[in-house]
């Protein structure tokens, strides 16, 4: 049965050019937020995709020093984290999501 | 003649100095003045008979979180970081293309500094028998011409989805300052391509920067060989600055702004089509009336569309009185058929005049005298271009906030 403890997971994220920190984070199945920070020069975009590149979680815009946040109820499984700007992703701004008991 | 000495000898360099300088403008296809200008800016020396492309300034420019090179101000662009837009009312009273100081500035990421001597362009792909490698001074030696066109970034108007929808678009919110017109000396393409033995079988072609991003679109094989697509070394008559993209961009007239790839280091030529990230995830039209069209995302944009702007201050304020009201329109597709102006919410309209150059692909400026009395006003103004192309009243929402072109209602207070 999920009783899963509920306590609210905090996920601290960093963005610059061209690269997501930490480049993998580790979860526990349910609520996660993400807590976003562009500590990068220009404007960055953030999602989370599942296995089949389905968003479950975006903000659609990051602003050099601001930061954002999103929350998400996620499922046991490997996700991606990045910026889907074109060719941000290319060039590093890709990380990996384990969520997992 | 007889030689007899010093006097002789520096009559005699000068007359060969200058017959140089006219063989050498000669062969790069440009005027003798516009070749001067390019020495004297430093970009090319002439050294026993040869140009040289002049080495990178030994105090070369610290590394630097500098996103864009030349000053800025505040008075004369609005700043969105990486991109600078124009203030529309800091060309009233220039003439008719936009000095490089004003010219707006659209970077992806910073303006990369580029190390003339080691740079070199290389052309290759499946498209290509002939793969070649060029220097900036082979590039200078190859015949160039001038032409003088727009370049405007696909989202130059993006705010006004907000205004006309409530939602934003995503991307720079420009209002109508990501354009600006040059006069561009360079190579045309259709050269280039030649030199590299280009096949028949071509059908892309996808010029690629050296910024960080690596910024790269392709253009179909005919927009590649038009006349007027060209290999870029100058701006203006001087040596394209760093920002707009030295030492060599891509002019592709009447397309959208992103097409014209500055810091150009690579040149794809392919017999397949080609995909990169700025022609399947962006620059294509997402939304309610658009499909998708994989790879890409949906329609995939080329020409850009006819729009206006007025030579004022946006949301700014002008005396009571009688005015000259100055502003330019603008279409890929022809030339200028008309322009009316509203200054009663679409009550009615009125014809401005259309002066000077009139061509397709850079603008047509007009202008039309109004006796402003106090009060606040939203000048509407709409062109219509000779293929019969009009600006319309309403555009369809685009998720990225391509391609607005509807008549806009620019706030002005009389006082």
């Amino acid at each position: 049965m999920a009783t899963a403890a509920s306590k609210p997971q905090v996920i601290e994220i960093s963005l610059k050019e061209f690269d997501i920190l930490p480049r993998e984070v580790l979860a526990k199945p349910g609520a996660v937020t993400f807590v976003v920070k562009n500590v990068g020069a220009i404007e960055h975009d953030f999602v989370v995709e599942d296995a089949n590149g389905k968003a479950v979680a975006r903000i659609a815009v990051i602003s050099p020093g601001k930061q954002e946040d999103v929350q998400a109820v996620l499922r046991p499984g490997l996700y991606t984290t990045l910026c889907s700007l074109p060719g941000h992703k290319d060039a590093g701004m890709k990380g990996l999501l384990k969520v997992q008991d | 003649m007889g030689w007899s000495g010093p006097k002789d000898e520096q009559e005699y360099l000068l007359a060969r100095a200058d017959e140089l300088v006219w063989q050498k403008a000669r062969e790069l296809g440009i005027s003798r003045r516009r070749f001067l200008g390019l020495v004297a800016a430093g970009a090319i020396t002439v050294a026993g008979g040869r140009v040289l492309h002049r080495p990178r300034d030994a105090a070369a420019a610290p590394a630097s979180a500098e996103l864009v090179v030349k000053p800025t101000p505040p008075e004369l662009f609005y700043d969105f970081g990486s991109n600078k837009e124009m203030r529309w009312e800091a060309m009233s009273s220039r003439g008719y293309v936009v000095p490089n100081e004003l010219f707006f500035v659209r970077n992806h990421t910073r303006t990369p500094r580029i190390d003339v001597n080691t740079w070199r362009l290389r052309v290759e792909g499946t498209g290509v028998s002939r793969p070649l490698e060029l220097t900036y001074d082979d590039i200078l030696n190859m015949p160039a011409v001038s032409v003088v066109r727009y370049v405007e970034c696909a989202g130059n108007g993006r705010s006004f989805f907000e205004r006309a929808y409530g939602k934003r678009a995503s991307g720079t919110q420009w209002k109508l300052g990501a354009i600006g017109v040059a006069e561009w000396t360079g190579v045309p393409l259709r050269e280039v391509l030649e030199r590299a033995g280009v096949k028949r079988t071509a059908r892309d072609v996808m010029p690629e920067g050296l910024d960080d991003l690596r910024v790269r679109r392709p253009m179909s094989i005919a927009k590649a060989l038009e006349p007027d697509t060209l290999l870029v070394f100058a701006m203006n008559g001087q040596v394209l600055p760093p920002d707009h993209g030295f030492p060599v961009r891509i002019l592709v007239p009447g397309w959208i702004g992103v097409s014209n790839i500055k810091w150009v280091g690579r040149i794809e030529v392919s017999e397949q089509p080609l995909y990169s990230p700025w022609n399947t995830e962006s620059y294509v039209l997402i939304g309610p009336d658009y499909k998708p069209e994989p790879p890409a995302k949906g329609p995939i944009l080329t020409y850009q569309n006819l729009k206006s702007a007025l030579e004022l201050p946006w949301d700014g304020e002008i005396r009571a009185g009688r005015h000259l009201i100055r502003g330019r329109s603008w279409s890929p597709f022809g030339k200028i058929g008309k322009v009316e102006v509203s200054l009663d919410h679409g009550a009615t309209w009125q014809l401005a005049t259309i002066r000077g150059p009139n061509e397709a692909r850079t603008w047509a400026r007009w202008d039309f005298v109004w006796d402003a009395k106090p009060g606040f006003y939203a000048i509407r103004v709409r062109a219509t271009d000779e293929k019969g192309n009009t600006q319309p009243f309403r555009v369809p929402f685009n998720e990225q906030g391509y391609l607005y072109n509807a008549v806009v209602g620019h706030p002005i207070t009389v006082r």
